[in-house]
């Protein structure tokens, strides 16, 4: 039987010290509650030991079965309150109207001018 | 339209009828070019020689042609038309004045031959340049035609008149700056040409908005009258000054093609009507409005960076609200800078960077990107009074589980799921059971909120929304086999994991369920079926978390049945430190495993790979140190391992060549390890463990060369010896003992084989170390001095002995040749084959033989200083007999060469 620290504590793979450590503070007050036997107590404190000290980095460890193996499957997929889609950018004020017209003056400026280099090069030097 | 008939002094439009300027009295003639003959160049015959003769005057149907100096003739007109024309270089100019100037400057460059007195030329140009006001408007031309400027004051025009004809010289040139400089020294109000001579050169105007302000000054005064100059002056004028689509219809009509698709654009512009026929390529602003006219009506436009940044902002938020702006324009290049990051903002606010953000002042979204990296300084940082910053720090305070979270803050749709939430957790901590709403069932973000309560089981999701929300029911029921194996209810937690993964639709949780079973089947020892499930999951997609499981209950069955599981992780794993993790576990599996004696293959491929990549050192020493032992002919030969310092490189360098010399069978590639323990030894930054096998392989090496001398086995170990004792990074017991064995068995050895040692060897190895020895035997270890003293004893004792032996072989084979030579001597006929005779003996006698005694004594002065057993003084004596007898044979022979 493979002795696994999370399992023993009964937190996910990988779970920070902190949590490990509220879980142990939680099952040896069961323990203690329901008279648990000294060597769930030794199971308990080796759990406790392996996960905040001797399990480094987690990600690395191959040696322990990892439950669950993938914590995606603890993570629903998809928006809601607590991963919220982008915010949305108000338009800036303005007077649509006048931007409008301002683009339209903007266009025949450019036009004329595309006019004027046309008609160039239908013009002479006028003679002296 | 400017009239034809024009004031060229002042610039006034006149009559028809006028002869003069009825605003400055001058007359109105147009440039008149005066005398035809007069200028002209011909060819007239002399005495002896033709000459250059040139027409001064004309008159009466007589032409004065100027010969030579002042010489001149008077010649009939129609001789001098018969006479030949000599051509003038030059421009073509059109008047009297302008050709005598041309054939004057040609004459003074010598480009035209004549013996003309110069002065002639002038006098006569100047006469026929200021004859009337057309002459004099003429040889203006003229003058600025052949580049002289200077000609104009003497001719008496005005100088608006004189600045008219430089501005024109200048536009007809492409010089149109010096062109505006002249216009601007005209009248305002007149020179009305100036406005086809602007346009002609409007290229450079509307390219260059200074010179195009400079002109649209000029053109101002005539823009209300003429329709060019209207249209040019506002295509020129600062944008937002002047009207410009009140003359775009007409001078459209003015420019006009064969086809009228000018007017129709320019009427298109002046009504904000779409055009039926797309505007012309090239306009951006006009692609904008025409793209924008498009949207409005519903059509496709065109939608790219380089139309859509001309869009005044109110008009492209337009567009991006109806959605009709692809988001992914939000990432490309060309928005002008000082709205880049709104757009960018407003187009993909996900995919804007935080500077964007910020520079668009875009707090809501900052407040979320902060909310979700958990920068909670970041957060703060965001003014406390937006209602997105509260929103999202009361949102962290829920996420990271800290303090108390509360509902101050959130905006409603949060507070409402939030809410339930919380009711549902206070439920399951006074110990009651929690009904959940559909407003948490649809949140999946919420739910990771809940999973306390779903692993104590009291979390109940009724029937109906069970089944309008299976995803969250699945997510239950794996929290409910959580708690099973939590529990340590094997047998049931593999019964409900199974029924979760036949019933669900989706592979993360199918997978996650029955990683869930197989641990319960690990459990209840039956790893053969835990893998086979595991194997099941692994089937499609899969996580590196699921490999290591397999890996885990695998190894339960030997290191063989783990270690292909681990070689994926490897291949198929980005994170280095995971992959380093998998070799590891693959590398320590085997090592423990004793029912796997063989380097099985896969683990061979596994170390190969990793030894390819960057690895850390401790890592990186071990596989090294496995291939060396398992896989030598790889790392002999040219396997590739990769080194990321020089440490690294140091232990594959001398691994390397232990796999090379255990690859080769031989004792040879010894050397080869010695020479790289030395180059190790002598580096600047040796690693610790060189010292270590440096101690290790010497010792080693030690044990080998004490064997009896004879022994072959300890030859082949000299030249490694050789190498540490060259070296110097021995010590120095070591240094003194194993030089000596190794020169002993060398030269046991080369007596055996009839040969002897060489002089240099015999000094490099043996009388090195004696006198090493002796100057250093006070340094040796007290426990190490006796073992020394009588290892030098017995070495030289025996090399002497052996030296003598190969000293007699050389002996021997000189004393041959030296008799053959006495021999030969009683046959030689001559004198000269005498002397030959005479100077081989001489060679042998003072190059061969005189030195072997010599090298007898030398071993005899070592023993001298030695403590010497019984066999040793035997061999003392037996030198000095050799060294006695060598010597007398050499005098006795002495005085029969030269």
């Amino acid at each position: 039987m493979e002795r696994n620290p999370y399992v023993i504590l009964g937190v996910p793979f990988g779970s920070p010290k902190s949590v490990a450590n509220a879980a142990f503070a939680r099952k040896a007050q069961a323990l203690k509650r329901d008279g648990g036997s000294l060597d769930q107590m030794t199971d308990l404190t080796w759990a406790l030991q392996r996960v905040s000290v001797a399990i480094r980095e987690p990600a690395t460890a191959m040696e322990l079965y990892r439950i669950p193996a993938d914590p995606e499957a603890f993570q629903a997929d998809g928006d809601g309150v607590l991963r919220p889609p982008p915010e949305r950018l108000p338009p800036v004020d303005g007077d649509r109207a006048s931007a409008l017209e301002g683009l339209r003056q903007g266009a025949a400026r450019e036009y004329l001018r595309y006019l004027v280099s046309v008609r160039a090069t239908r013009v002479t030097l006028p003679p002296p | 339209m400017t009239s034809e008939l024009w004031c060229r002094a002042c610039g006034a439009q006149a009559q028809r009828s006028d002869a003069w300027c009825s605003l400055c009295g001058v007359a109105l003639d147009r440039p008149d070019p005066g005398a035809a003959r007069v200028g002209q160049v011909i060819s007239v015959k002399g005495k002896l020689l033709r000459r250059n003769g040139i027409a001064l005057h004309e008159a009466g149907g007589t032409v004065l042609v100027l010969l030579k100096g002042d010489e001149t003739v008077d010649m009939p007109a129609a001789e001098f038309d018969a006479a030949k024309p000599v051509e003038v270089p030059g421009p073509p100019v059109g008047g009297a004045a302008g050709r005598l100037w041309k054939a004057l400057r040609a004459y003074q460059v010598s480009q035209l031959d004549g013996k003309w007195n110069p002065q002639q030329l002038l006098d006569a140009a100047l006469v026929h340049a200021v004859a009337s006001n057309g002459t004099r408007r003429a040889a203006a031309l003229d003058a600025l035609t052949l580049g002289a400027p200077d000609l104009l004051p003497a001719l008496g025009l005005t100088a608006p008149e004189l600045a008219w004809y430089q501005a024109r010289a200048a536009a007809g040139a492409g010089d149109t700056a010096t062109m505006l400089g002249w216009l601007e020294q005209l009248p305002a109000q007149g020179y009305a040409l100036r406005v086809p001579m602007l346009l002609v050169l409007s290229g450079d105007l509307l390219r260059d908005a200074a010179l195009g302000a400079r002109a649209a000054a000029l053109l101002a005064p005539f823009a209300s009258a003429d329709a060019d100059a209207r249209a040019l002056h506002a295509a020129l004028a600062r944008p937002g000054t002047v009207d410009v689509t009140g003359p775009l219809v007409p001078f459209a009509v003015a420019a006009e093609s064969a086809d009228g698709q000018l007017a129709q654009w320019a009427g298109a512009i002046a009504a904000a009507e779409r055009p039926a026929r797309p505007f012309p390529n090239g306009l951006p602003v006009t692609a904008a409005f025409d793209s924008f006219l498009r949207f409005r009506a519903d059509m496709p436009y065109t939608s790219t960076v380089d139309t859509l940044r001309w869009l005044p902002l109110p008009l492209l938020d337009e567009m991006i609200d109806g959605g009709t702006v692809p988001p992914a324009l939000a990432g490309q290049p060309g928005w002008p800078e000082r709205t880049a990051a709104y757009v960018r903002s407003r187009l993909d606010p996900g995919g804007a960077s935080l500077a964007d953000l910020t520079a668009a002042g875009f707090t809501a979204e900052l407040a979320r990107r902060h909310y979700l990296s958990q920068d909670v300084t970041a957060l703060d940082a965001l003014a406390a009074d937006h209602e997105a910053v509260r929103h999202y720090r009361a949102l962290a305070a829920w996420r990271t589980g800290t303090g108390r979270p509360g509902l101050d803050g959130l905006r409603p749709e949060a507070a409402l799921v939030l809410s339930q939430v919380a009711e549902a957790r206070a439920a399951v901590a006074a110990g009651q059971d929690a009904a959940l709403t559909e407003t948490i069932a649809a949140d999946p973000t919420c739910w990771p909120l809940l999973w306390q309560g779903a692993l104590q089981g009291a979390l109940r999701l009724p029937g109906p929304l069970a089944g309008r929300y299976p995803r969250f029911a699945e997510w239950l029921a794996l929290c409910g086999i959580q708690r099973l194996l939590f529990q340590s209810r094997w047998d049931d937690a593999a019964g409900a994991g199974r029924a979760l993964a036949d019933r669900t639709r989706t592979e993360v949780t199918s997978d996650e369920a029955l990683n869930m079973v197989a641990f319960a089947e690990f459990q209840l020892g039956k790893p053969a079926t835990a893998l086979q499930t595991l194997d099941e999951a692994l089937g499609g997609r899969y996580t590196t978390g699921l490999l290591v499981n397999a890996s885990v209950v695998a190894a339960s069955q030997g290191s063989v049945a783990a270690i292909p599981y681990l070689a994926k992780i490897n291949a198929e794993t980005q994170d280095p430190a995971v992959r380093a993790g998998a070799v590891e576990r693959a590398v320590d599996l085997w090592r423990q495993d004793d029912s796997s004696p063989e380097y099985p293959p896969e683990l061979r491929a596994l170390v190969r790979a990793a030894l390819g990549q960057r690895q850390a050192d401790e890592l990186h020493k071990t596989l090294v140190l496995v291939a060396s032992g398992q896989d030598r002919e790889w790392l002999a030969g040219d396997g590739a391992v990769r080194s990321v310092n020089p440490a690294q490189a140091a232990w594959v360098k001398y691994q390397r060549a232990w796999a090379r010399r255990k690859t080769d069978g031989s004792q040879e590639g010894l050397v080869d390890i010695a020479n790289v323990l030395v180059e190790l030894t002598k580096s600047p930054s040796a690693p610790d463990w060189v010292a270590q096998e440096l101690r290790q392989f010497t010792k080693n090496l030690d044990e080998l060369v004490h064997v009896d001398f004879g022994d072959t086995s300890a030859v082949v170990l000299t030249p490694a010896i050789e190498a540490l004792v060259a070296g110097d990074v021995l010590e120095l017991t070591y240094r003194i003992v194993l030089a000596v064995q190794a020169a002993t068995h060398t030269a046991f050895f080369m007596a055996e084989e009839n040969g002897c040692v060489t002089p240099e060897y015999e000094q490099r190895m043996l009388f090195a170390a004696v006198r090493v020895y002796q100057q250093r035997k006070d340094e040796l270890p007290e426990s190490d001095r006796d073992y020394v003293a009588d290892q030098v004893a017995m070495c030289v004792g025996v090399t002497g002995f052996a030296v003598r032996v190969g000293v007699i072989n050389l002996w021997d084979d000189a004393t041959q040749r030296f008799n053959k030579l006495v021999e030969r001597m009683s046959y030689a006929s001559d004198y000269v084959q005498q002397e030959r005779i005479m100077r081989q003996k001489g060679d042998i006698l003072n190059r061969e033989l005189d030195p072997l005694p010599k090298r007898l004594r030398a071993y005899l002065a070592l023993l001298a200083q030695l403590p010497l057993d019984d066999r040793a003084r035997e061999t003392q004596r037996q030198i000095t007999d050799t060294v006695t007898e060598m010597e007398a044979e050499i005098a006795r022979l002495r005085p029969s060469v030269r």
